[in-house]
């Protein structure tokens, strides 16, 4: 397993060193079209030449990547070119958007697991009932929605026309103090509307997923078994097949954490809840590229740590796994 | 394949081609495509849509363009003149959603055109070569892959900025990655087989092989491939329309009608966000059908290997 884990380690620091090397690529390619973002189109060449000497873009290509790398393991990722933030580092900006994000995220996770769980594995032993038909279409129609359609259209429904949920989370105090748990616990309707739309996200593709796994697993040599032996239905489909069904959910998750981030991303938006998307539509907006890149590379961070995390829950849970090391 | 079994003189390009069993593959694909009643009906539909876009402004005069005219007409509802209402500039929305949507079918189409052509040659390149170069090549894939879609466009228009050609390339420059993983393993499993060995023992180079072998035994893979491309670029377009960093005005796209049909809607404008959030969730839902039928004729030809 120690093996196992280490090559995928390995190749999730490979992907990020990948990543960090993309996000300075680009600003550092169109250092001119940076520089225009932040003074304007009709800035003189003086003026462009100071931008790009105090912000260190006219040295040595290498030189660049050299400091930039040095500053990334130091956790330094610029300073901001937005003028309401200006020469603020980075990470400042960004770090009390990351945790309420991640909430968001996580939360969401779990409950399009438990959902698409409980709702597979139905669909698996009812199969081709009304019920499996009914599911599979609804499944489908969800699984075809995108974020922003769904979200607009609760809106419409559930805030605007029943008035049953409030459109929006509350912004941030003026001394910009917001705690997505404080936040959740004192005004738990407004966070239905956002959850529902980023858990609708994720239970098409699992729900499907899971639907799948099982009936594969029910025709599986070990289930007939456990049949001929003599175990309840029950005992075949909860010891036997579900804990073989239900595993590679796991890498399924980790795998569709990218389309949950920019599923993230268009709810915040809508929703107007301060997190890590929203801020980087403000700062694309804006033109703020530091800002952009810091937020992209830390959430494909948070991406190959959910991906890593998912490889190893799989490895200890899965004994094909943690015994010879393959799958 | 009991065809080129009744043919003993077949020579190897024929076994390479397949030419008639190619043709009788065709039609058993579309027989199981046309099987798929939803998907029929859903191809259909997208067929309506692009011709009710492309059509329909020539029996259905609108004015879309000139702003200082239309604003007498602000937020409308339906009436005589108007059959779905105005929008906050005062243009017709029935109108609107044909100008719209052309905007939309264009870069949309223009982006997974060139995320397909990129996807296959990349791919195809990857896994024919193999060795360091398609460790190296995949290896920028999973990269890319692991960025979040949405991210990496806001990353690339927040440098750019944005116009019509620039949406273009960026949307389609990045949204290739995952083509070119399905169609390396295409090209790793054709390279080898024995009308490539053929080729090759006759002297035809790996231009030949690549073009006249592998990649017309990749078209099946491609065409789900460029089903989803579509899908997925307009979908894209669709978004970033509705983050207001789309198409910049006076062009609009149905993500912008559906971000200002949102916001209007508090002031109990509904007709301007129902009919364009019901044509694009149809037409996203076809395009998925599609993509499942395309799939399962995918099937079908896995099955006649």
């Amino acid at each position: 397993m120690i093996g196992y884990l280490f090559r995928r380690l390995m190749q999730g620091i490979a992907v990020l060193f990948g990543v960090s090397f993309l996000t300075f690529l680009l600003p550092a390619l169109e250092k001119g079209n940076v520089a225009r973002a932040v003074l304007g189109n009709h800035a003189s060449p003086l003026e462009l030449k100071e931008f790009l000497h105090s912000h260190g873009l006219d040295q040595p290509f290498f030189v660049q990547y050299y400091h930039y790398m040095i500053g990334l393991f130091h956790g330094n990722l610029g300073t901001s070119l937005n003028p309401q933030t200006i020469d603020e580092p980075v990470s400042q900006v960004i770090a009390p958007y990351v945790p309420r994000t991640l909430w968001l995220v996580l939360i969401s996770i779990l409950f399009s697991t438990v959902i698409s769980v409980v709702i597979g594995l139905f669909q698996g032993i009812r199969r081709n009932t009304i019920f499996d038909h009914s599911m599979t279409f609804l499944v489908f129609l969800l699984y075809s929605f995108p974020a922003f359609l769904f979200s607009t259209m609760t809106i419409i429904l559930f805030s605007l026309t029943l008035h049953w949920f409030p459109p929006a989370v509350d912004s941030p105090t003026a001394n910009g103090w917001f705690s997505p748990l404080v936040q959740m616990w004192n005004h738990p309707n407004q966070f239905v509307l956002p959850l529902a739309t980023l858990t609708v996200l994720g239970v098409g593709g699992l729900t499907r997923f899971m639907r799948g796994s099982i009936l594969d697993t029910m025709v599986q040599d070990y289930v007939r078994t456990a049949k001929a032996k003599g175990c309840s239905p029950n005992r075949v489909l909860f010891r036997h097949a579900f804990r073989n069904a239900v595993l590679p959910v796991i890498t399924i998750l980790g795998l569709s954490l990218p389309a949950l981030f920019g599923g993230a991303l268009i709810t915040e938006q809508v929703f107007n809840y301060p997190g890590m998307g929203q801020l980087t539509v403000q700062a694309t907006e804006a033109r703020d590229v530091p800002v952009v890149m810091g937020l992209t590379l830390l959430v494909t961070v948070a991406t190959v740590v959910g991906n890593l995390l998912a490889d190893i829950g799989i490895a200890v849970a899965d004994p094909r796994i943690r015994l010879t090391g393959k799958r | 394949m009991t065809v080129i079994d009744q043919r003993p003189e077949s020579s190897p390009q024929a076994s390479g081609g397949d030419v008639r069993g190619t043709e009788r593959m065709w039609v058993q694909m579309f027989r199981v495509f046309l099987s798929n009643k939803i998907a029929v009906l859903s191809a259909l539909y997208c067929i309506g849509v692009v011709l009710f876009c492309y059509v329909g402004p020539l029996f259905y005069h609108s004015n879309q363009t000139d702003a200082s005219s239309s604003i007498l007409y602000t937020n409308l509802p339906p009436q005589k003149g108007f059959p779905l209402g105005t929008d906050y500039l005062g243009f017709d929305i029935l109108g609107r959603l044909m100008f719209a949507g052309q905007s939309s079918l264009e870069l949309g189409f223009l982006a997974a055109l060139i995320s397909l052509v990129v996807g296959v040659g990349y791919g195809v390149l990857s896994g024919y070569r193999g060795g360091w170069l398609d460790a190296l090549l995949m290896r920028i894939v999973d990269v890319m892959l692991s960025i979040p879609g949405l991210f990496l466009l806001l990353a690339v228009i927040s440098i750019w900025g944005r116009s019509k050609t620039l949406l273009i390339l960026v949307l389609g420059l990045t949204g290739w990655f995952g083509d070119a993983r399905l169609l390396r393993g295409e090209a790793i499993a054709l390279r080898d087989r024995e009308f490539a060995q053929a080729v090759r023992a006759m002297g035809g180079g790996s231009g030949r092989i690549i073009w006249r072998h592998i990649l017309p035994n990749t078209v099946s893979t491609m065409m789900t491939v460029a089903t989803f491309a579509l899908a997925n670029s307009i979908l894209a377009l669709t978004s970033l329309g509705f983050l207001q960093l789309g198409i910049p005005l006076p062009e609009t796209d149905w993500g912008t009608m559906i971000q200002f049909g949102s916001q209007n809607f508090q002031i109990g404008c509904w007709w301007q966000i129902y009919p364009v959030c019901i044509l694009f969730l149809l037409l996203v839902i076809s395009f998925n059908y599609i993509g499942d039928a395309m799939r399962d004729m995918f099937e079908v030809r896995l099955r006649e290997r």
